[in-house]
């Protein structure tokens, strides 16, 4: 570490000297696409004899995509926003039979649909007074999950035991932390073009990593539902218009 | 064309060029369903590009379709367009305009077009050729100038042949309903295929499969199977997909497919395979059978959503007012 430090301080000095500021047109809002791959722990649910999760969809992730649009209402250290997402991720597997367990070849499937308010806090002084790419960032939201398990005719499921439907939709929190990289500053001319046509400020690639928890810590008390916890990272695109 | 009083007619030109100047706008293929009791196919035809007519009278133009090459002329009759060997007249014939202009869509029916050869066992192609014609009574003699090559210009396909029978490939389980697999027979023209069924041993209907001649020729289709699944194009398909009914977990069926061509010419069956639904386990299945505690349903989703669209609204009034303030 005591290496690195000078290292980073140099590339710091050089990233900070070598594109001047540019003047940039008033920021209303954000918009981020991104995807990543979730991980449901279905299987975690106290008092399942089984993991149904594991057995049906062989441990598979599944890709989510989703799409958030932020609106700023703050600027001085950093900005402030708050915003809404919507997302979609599917994974198919194949049910087992009745009888003796075996797998079936009739498919079955497990489709999320996650809606969520944020408070996005985005501490970009670095790159506005220095010139630094470097966009730390956090969230704070409100998670709606809608559901839905399909089962092999491609309708919703429905339990032999007890006729309860296989579809919901699971409240809680997010937390998020990620670090976006401005690409203005790989080619200030085509940013400023960007700014002047397109009204899109700043461009960024992001990382972050998603701590996404309905149920496991559901703010209205409702522990009897499917656990779609997990925290995992996502990768995306963002622009600031 | 009764309306005519000419004492002769020339054709100047027989068809033009390619698709790029007459194009079927509509099915280019029918066959001996589209004659009978199916509501009549129309086969129109049009100029892609506009014709390039500058006469100093009014021209008739006019649309065939024969099963010959197209003739350079037409002999003329006194008032009637003597059409060439095994040609059909379009019902609408078009018309161009007064001196310039492009000739309107012409269009005929698939009964029109087949008349006698609507049961024929043979496939027929048809040519397009296009004529021009004038007055030389009248002397109203102008120039036509028109792009182009050769003929012919398109062809309308008479498939009076169905399809050789599917091959169904696999037959698999599932919860009241089956997964069928199967395959088009090779370099044939089957577009679309129906799924039928019927219980095992069920003698209602004609004797399934006794038919079969082992020559790949298919089974005749049992009149007591039902269609659980039509005129879809897939290979592999979950049946029913449809209304028409529900397979029993636990009987066992007979199924069969069968294909149909561009023109609607149906084959015979396929040989049968037996498939016996099932109940499956889904997901759904499993959790609750492992013990899950979920109820399903939407409990919490009316507030849920509510609550998410207050909020969103709540952000929406506050950019609103944010804009208004804004000198």
């Amino acid at each position: 570490m005591t290496r690195l430090l000078p290292v980073l301080v140099a590339a710091t000095a050089v990233l900070a000297t070598s594109t001047p500021a540019r003047a940039d047109s008033p920021i209303h809002g954000a918009m981020e696409f991104k995807f990543g791959s979730y991980f449901p722990h279905v299987d975690s649910e106290h008092g399942l004899s089984g993991k149904p999760y594991s057995d049906v969809f062989d441990d598979k992730h599944i890709l989510l995509f989703q799409f958030e649009w932020e609106w700023q209402i703050f600027q001085k250290f950093g900005s402030f926003a708050v915003g809404i997402s919507a997302g979609y991720g599917e994974v198919y597997g194949h049910g087992t039979t009745d009888s003796d367990g075996s797998v079936s070849d009739s498919s079955t499937g497990l489709k999320v649909f996650p809606l969520k308010a944020l408070a996005v806090y985005r501490f970009d002084v670095l790159a506005r007074r220095w010139n630094i790419p470097l966009v730390p960032f956090g969230k704070l939201g409100l998670v709606f999950e809608p559901w839905e398990v399909l089962n092999g005719s491609g309708a919703t499921a429905t339990s032999i035991s007890d006729g309860t439907t296989g579809h919901g939709g699971n409240w809680g929190w997010e937390g998020d932390l990620g670090l976006a990289l401005q690409l203005d500053w790989f080619d200030p001319h085509l940013a400023k073009d960007m700014d002047l046509d397109l009204g899109i400020n700043h461009a960024y690639f992001f990382a972050e990593i998603s701590d996404m928890s309905p149920i496991r810590s559901n703010p209205f008390h409702a522990p009897n539902r499917l656990r779609l916890n997990d925290t995992f990272w996502n990768f995306g695109l963002a622009l600031e218009y | 064309m009764a309306g005519w009083t000419l004492g002769a007619l020339v054709a100047l030109t027989c068809a033009t060029a390619g698709a790029q100047v007459v194009q079927v706008n509509s099915a280019t293929t029918f066959g001996p369903g589209d004659c009978g009791a199916r509501t009549p196919v129309t086969v129109s035809y049009g100029f892609t590009t506009p014709l390039n007519i500058s006469l100093t009278s009014t021209p008739t133009v006019q649309l065939f379709l024969t099963t010959d090459a197209c003739p350079s002329n037409i002999a003329d009759g006194d008032t009637q367009v003597t059409e060439p060997d095994g040609s059909i007249e379009l019902v609408a014939p078009g018309t161009a305009a007064d001196t310039t202009g492009t000739m309107a869509n012409a269009s005929t029916t698939a009964a029109d077009l087949a008349q006698d050869d609507c049961s024929a066992e043979q496939e027929l192609t048809w040519n397009v050729c296009f004529y021009e014609f004038y007055s030389v009574e009248s002397g109203l003699i102008g120039s036509i100038t028109r792009t182009g090559t050769a003929a012919p210009v398109v062809t309308v396909d008479y498939d009076s042949q169905p399809p050789a029978p599917p091959v169904i490939t696999a037959v698999t389980s599932g919860d009241e309903h089956l997964r069928v697999r199967f395959a088009a027979a090779s370099g044939d023209d089957a577009t679309y295929f129906d799924v039928l069924a019927a219980p095992v041993g069920d003698t209602s209907g004609s004797a399934t499969g006794s038919s079969d001649t082992g020559d790949g020729s298919g089974t005749t289709c049992p009149s007591n199977a039902t269609l659980i699944s039509d005129q879809e194009d897939s290979l592999s398909r979950v049946v029913p997909d449809n209304n028409a009914g529900v397979l029993i977990n636990g009987t066992a069926y007979d199924v069969w497919v069968r294909a149909y061509d561009d023109a609607h010419n149906a084959s015979r069956c396929s040989k049968p395979v037996v498939g016996t639904p099932e109940l499956i386990d889904d997901f759904w299945r499993l959790y609750k059978k492992d013990g899950g505690a979920d109820g399903g349903g939407c409990t919490q989703g009316g507030p849920g959503l509510a609550l998410l669209g207050i909020f969103s609204a709540a952000i929406l009034l506050g950019r609103k007012r944010r804009k208004g303030n804004t000198p």
